[in-house]
């Protein structure tokens, strides 16, 4: 199987692994929100990948938790405080979320079980494919949620005001079609899996 | 050995992580100063160059912050950040005005999402009926989208929202007013409802001499005028007073008779238009009966009205099911009459400060009105 699919589908780091649940939950009330959470969380894997990647040798075992930590809070803090600046207006809306993108334990968990003991071409590879996996994700419910919950896609009113479902927007509603979506995605995997086995 | 070596290089992606952090923060910091706070008030104010932020006198509650703007021929207008208090939640927003009264751009800040409320504000349409309307008239309304009259683009389907985004903006307009000489205040005034007194009184009104409490500063929210009433023999008979309670259509505006002592003879409702079924049963005379004998004086052991399903107290008054907000409007309106009768009555003996009524002019200065 090769490595692409495997961080997308098979092993999706949200729905298979149940990892960074805070973030999609919260930020992704609108899919606006949803692309720029994700893009900042892939952007703030990545560096923190390649960082590690290139210190692996440097870094020990008794540490080895509290540099990956600062390191990713280096990346995060300069990325929340770039997301702020640039979209103030957005930001507001992602609530808490924002603030914690330096514990998204995705972030943590590449680098502990991939990053770490890996090449940095292929820790850009995995920050790639892991970060394509959580974007879909979170497209995806940024997508269903906005469109349920406030009537709009990027803003542009689809549904009318008086069809919408306003329950939608709150984390309860996320949780169950996050739920759903890992639902689905068992469902999928296994499927997919039996196959490979005939 | 290595372990030393292991402490150092985390020290020192330490101190690296720090320097970036701190870059960063530089960098954004000296954007965000060659920008200005143009980039945050531009938005509702494209003219404008310079921002910055003032206090006005008498600033009101809902006014979050107040923006003087000024481009290169000096001060131009304003930019308020206000808020609206509507049914989800609150609603704040930016609007930016011109020293002439004419709004410049409009933005919304934060909604309750969750409710679902408000969104017809953040649309686009909303905003262009905004833009460009004329707010110193002294009127500010919903209708056809007259700008030159204060008369902004209705949002169809969203009553609640705009109801409570009129309010604020009256506040916002209201508070440019005291700085602005030629941007009028708005001021509701209540009608008399002269015609609805003979209802409030046994006896025809004849016999009795009305004069209302003229003072600009004592009416504040809650009451909105206060009459005396005399009788044959020059002694007070009663008080009316005339109140507006927020509904769930809108105002409702009564008029109550009280006592020397503030306890409610009569209830007569000038203006409601609530549900008929639900919240218009303070329309029913069952209703007006269990408010007679109210007691609006403050000393009594409950200082506050109480809602009940079934009124036994000297402050219950009834809560009609189904019609909650209705309920909760008379009552904080209530309340605020309690508080504003405290005031008055320090006030009252004050002869200067009455004026006689003349109830045949007063009908039809009213209809002409009308």
């Amino acid at each position: 199987m090769n490595l692409k699919r495997d961080n997308i589908i098979l092993d999706n780091p949200v729905l298979v692994a149940s990892l960074g649940f805070v973030s999609v939950l919260t930020a992704t009330v609108t899919l606006k929100s949803a692309i720029l959470m994700s893009l900042a969380v892939f952007l703030v894997l990545l560096f923190s990948s390649i960082v590690t990647s290139a210190l692996k040798k440097l870094i020990s075992e008794d540490l080895e938790t509290i540099t990956l930590l600062v390191i990713i809070v280096a990346f995060a803090s300069v990325a929340q405080m770039a997301l702020q600046f640039y979209y103030p207006t957005t930001v507001s809306t992602m609530g808490i979320g924002i603030f914690l993108i330096s514990v998204n334990s995705l972030i943590l968990n590449r680098l502990q079980s991939y990053a770490i003991g890996a090449s940095i071409g292929e820790a850009i590879k995995d920050s790639i494919t892991s970060g394509i996996g959580y974007f879909i994700v979170m497209v995806v419910m940024g997508t269903v949620r906005e469109l349920l919950g406030l009537g709009t896609i990027f803003g542009f009113r689809i549904i009318p005001e008086r069809f919408i479902i306003p329950t939608f927007s709150t984390p309860i509603f996320g949780f169950i079609i996050l739920g759903l979506l890992v639902a689905f995605s068992n469902w999928n995997t296994r499927r997919i899996r039996l196959k490979g086995r005939k | 050995m290595r372990k030393s070596v292991s402490y150092i290089t985390t020290i020192i992606i330490i101190a690296i992580s720090f320097g970036i952090i701190f870059a960063a923060n530089s960098f954004i910091e000296s954007q965000k100063a060659k920008q200005g706070t143009s980039s945050e008030y531009a938005t509702v104010y494209p003219d404008g160059t310079n921002f910055e932020e003032v206090e006005l006198e008498n600033e009101q509650e809902n006014i979050d912050k107040t923006i003087l703007v000024s481009d290169n021929s000096g001060e131009v207008g304003y930019v308020f950040e206000a808020l609206a208090q509507g049914y989800g939640g609150d609603i704040s927003y930016r609007i930016g005005i011109s020293n002439e009264g004419i709004v410049q751009g409009f933005e919304v800040l934060e909604h309750s999402e969750t409710e679902g409320f408000g969104a017809g504000i953040t649309e686009d349409s909303f905003k262009e009926g905004l833009i460009g309307t004329n707010l110193s008239t002294g009127n500010v309304s919903f209708g056809e989208g007259n700008k030159e009259e204060g008369e902004i683009v209705a949002v169809s389907g969203a009553t609640i929202t705009t109801t409570a985004f009129t309010n604020s903006l009256v506040e916002v307009v209201n508070s440019l007013s005291q700085v602005k000489e030629n941007i009028a205040e708005i001021k509701y005034v209540m009608p008399y409802y002269s015609k609805k007194w003979q209802s409030l009184f046994k006896n025809d009104l004849s016999i009795f001499t009305f004069e209302e409490f003229m003072s600009e500063d004592f009416y504040k929210d809650g009451i909105q005028r206060i009459i005396r009433v005399k009788n044959e023999s020059g002694e007070i008979d009663s008080y009316i007073i005339e109140a507006i309670a927020s509904g769930f259509h809108g105002n409702i505006e009564y008029l109550l008779r009280v006592t020397p002592e503030y306890r409610v003879y009569a209830i007569e409702f000038g203006k409601q238009d609530e549900t008929p079924e639900l919240g218009g049963y303070i329309e029913d005379p069952q209703y007006k009966e269990t408010l007679k004998g109210v007691n609006l004086d403050k000393n009594l052991l409950t200082k506050a009205i109480k809602l009940r399903l079934e009124p036994t107290q000297e402050k219950d008054i009834l809560l009609i099911s189904g019609a909650t907000v209705t309920s909760n409007g008379m009552k904080e309106s209530l309340d605020e009459v309690i508080n504003d009768l405290v005031r008055f009555n320090k006030v009252r003996e004050d002869e200067t400060k009455y004026e006689v009524l003349d109830l045949e002019n007063l009908e039809t200065s009213q209809d002409e009105a009308a």
